[in-house]
């Protein structure tokens, strides 16, 4: 996905997430009556990512700081954080922060 | 659907569950917990443990901050999977209140009901935040043998409504009842009834005395070969239990008395905010009025799965300690003794391990 870079993204309310026992859970609170039987596992970058789609952090912000905690390239980095924005987008589990 | 740097995990992922849940043993994580809001009830069922004939319960009820502040608590201590019971739970005025809250904060909840309380507010409250589960408890397949059992001319007719609303918004509606003399005779048509609306339905034979102490539930046992008969009625259940004996078969039981979750990954919460390592385990128990939910998992638990069993408790390595039901807090609940063996359990024990095996010889 090609991502604004100064755009800043916070999650919405159809999704909780939960640490637990040292796993990342996304935990569905709205939506389809048959999606309640599932949840997501989150890799320790999806996680971080995660963490910071507060509605105050820029892309590019969060791209600096996967750098600089993960060992990943940058062009890596971006590619993976923007397949994941992508989903989350899709799925409207963020919105765009104006 | 699924997303990069995840993975979406449903409950048949089963190796996924058996390695969180090892961590969840070995770390002692309260990841289940089951909050009773209220013993009140709209029905007086014959067999309820729960029924305690006070007028002024609910002056004893948490209020909905503190069970708000209980639920988030639970949360920080990483319980994942919340059941919402009673008594009746949704006889609650904040029901919808405190059920929200749960979904928001990221639970997986669960709701035990008789499903005569199904409103319309209760629908638009699901709709909005789809239940794991709902489980309603039916006692007979028609409203003669059903309201016999609940005492409240009507109430079949009412849960009948209350489920078909909740199916036609497509809630995952779970059935179940409990076997007792009043309606051993249900079964078949109970098996239909769910059937037909493509619910799953489970039976539980263990009737017990109630939390006050009263035994007369007791006299409406069936006998432990019927109990059985009717477990086996479903075909798959022999081959269901001959999968899960050769899975566990050889492995050793630990030396402790108790040898299940409670206390360990697990836990039950009273309408007066008391918390228990399980509902049957009424010895140990952590005021949270007094403290924090982690206060009362850490220092009320910590000992009593400690415990080890007498030497004459006979359950020790019997092999149909795997299929009897072993549960120390239910001979607690029987015998007022959790070091007592229930004769009941260890006769249906006997008769499933026949069946077990006979059924499924050469398989």
């Amino acid at each position: 996905m090609q991502m604004k870079l100064t755009a800043k993204y916070r999650k919405k309310d159809k999704i909780a997430g939960r640490h637990i026992a040292g796993e990342s859970f996304l935990i569905p609170v709205c939506g389809r009556p048959v999606d309640m039987d599932s949840i997501f596992i989150l890799n320790p970058l999806a996680d971080f990512i995660w963490q910071r789609l507060d509605g105050d952090h820029t892309v590019d912000a969060i791209l600096a700081d996967v750098i600089e905690n993960f060992d990943v390239e940058y062009e890596q980095a971006r590619m993976d954080a923007g397949d994941f924005l992508g989903e989350l987008l899709k799925k409207e589990l963020v919105e765009e922060v104006a | 659907m699924s997303l990069p740097c995840g993975q979406q995990i449903g409950p048949n992922d089963g190796e996924f569950w058996k390695q969180l849940s090892m961590k969840i043993h070995s770390q002692r994580i309260p990841f289940l917990g089951g909050l009773a809001l209220t013993h009140r009830c709209n029905l007086s069922c014959i067999h309820c443990y729960a029924r305690e004939d006070h007028p002024d319960l609910a002056e004893f009820e948490l209020n909905t901050a503190q069970w708000k502040k209980i639920i988030t608590e639970a949360k920080d201590a990483g319980c994942l999977f919340l059941l919402l019971t009673g008594g009746e739970p949704m006889l609650r005025g904040d029901f919808s209140e405190i059920y929200r809250f749960a979904k928001q904060n990221g639970f997986l909840v669960t709701v035990f009901t008789n499903g005569t309380l199904v409103t319309d507010k209760i629908a638009g409250l699901f709709r909005e935040f789809p239940p794991k589960l709902v489980e309603i408890s039916l006692y007979g397949a028609s409203a003669e043998a059903h309201d016999r059992i609940t005492g409240v001319p009507g109430s079949f007719d009412r849960a009948r409504r209350g489920i078909e609303t909740l199916i036609g918004l497509g809630v995952n509606v779970g059935l179940k009842s409990v076997l007792m003399k009043w309606n051993a005779d249900e079964f078949p048509a109970l098996n239909r009834l769910a059937h037909s609306y493509g619910a799953k339905f489970r039976v539980d034979p263990a009737i017990f005395p109630t939390l006050a102490g009263d035994r007369s539930p007791l006299d409406l046992r069936v006998s432990p070969e019927l109990a059985v008969a009717n477990e086996f009625s479903d075909p798959g259940r022999a081959g269901e239990w001959r999968k899960f004996l050769d899975q566990f078969r050889g492995i050793r039981s630990p030396e402790n008395l108790y040898v299940c979750g409670a206390g360990i990954n697990s836990f039950y919460i009273d309408p007066q905010g008391f918390v228990f390592p399980c509902l049957m385990v009424r010895k140990v128990k952590f005021s949270l009025l007094s403290g924090s939910f982690q206060e009362g998992w850490d220092q009320a638990f910590s000992t009593f799965r400690n415990q080890v069993p007498d030497a004459d408790l006979p359950c020790g390595n019997c092999e149909q300690k795997l299929v009897c039901g072993y549960c120390p807090g239910f001979f607690e609940m029987e015998n007022s003794d959790e070091r007592v063996h229930s004769d009941y359990l260890c006769a249906m024990g006997k008769i499933r391990y026949e069946r077990i095996n006979s059924e499924t010889m050469g398989v």
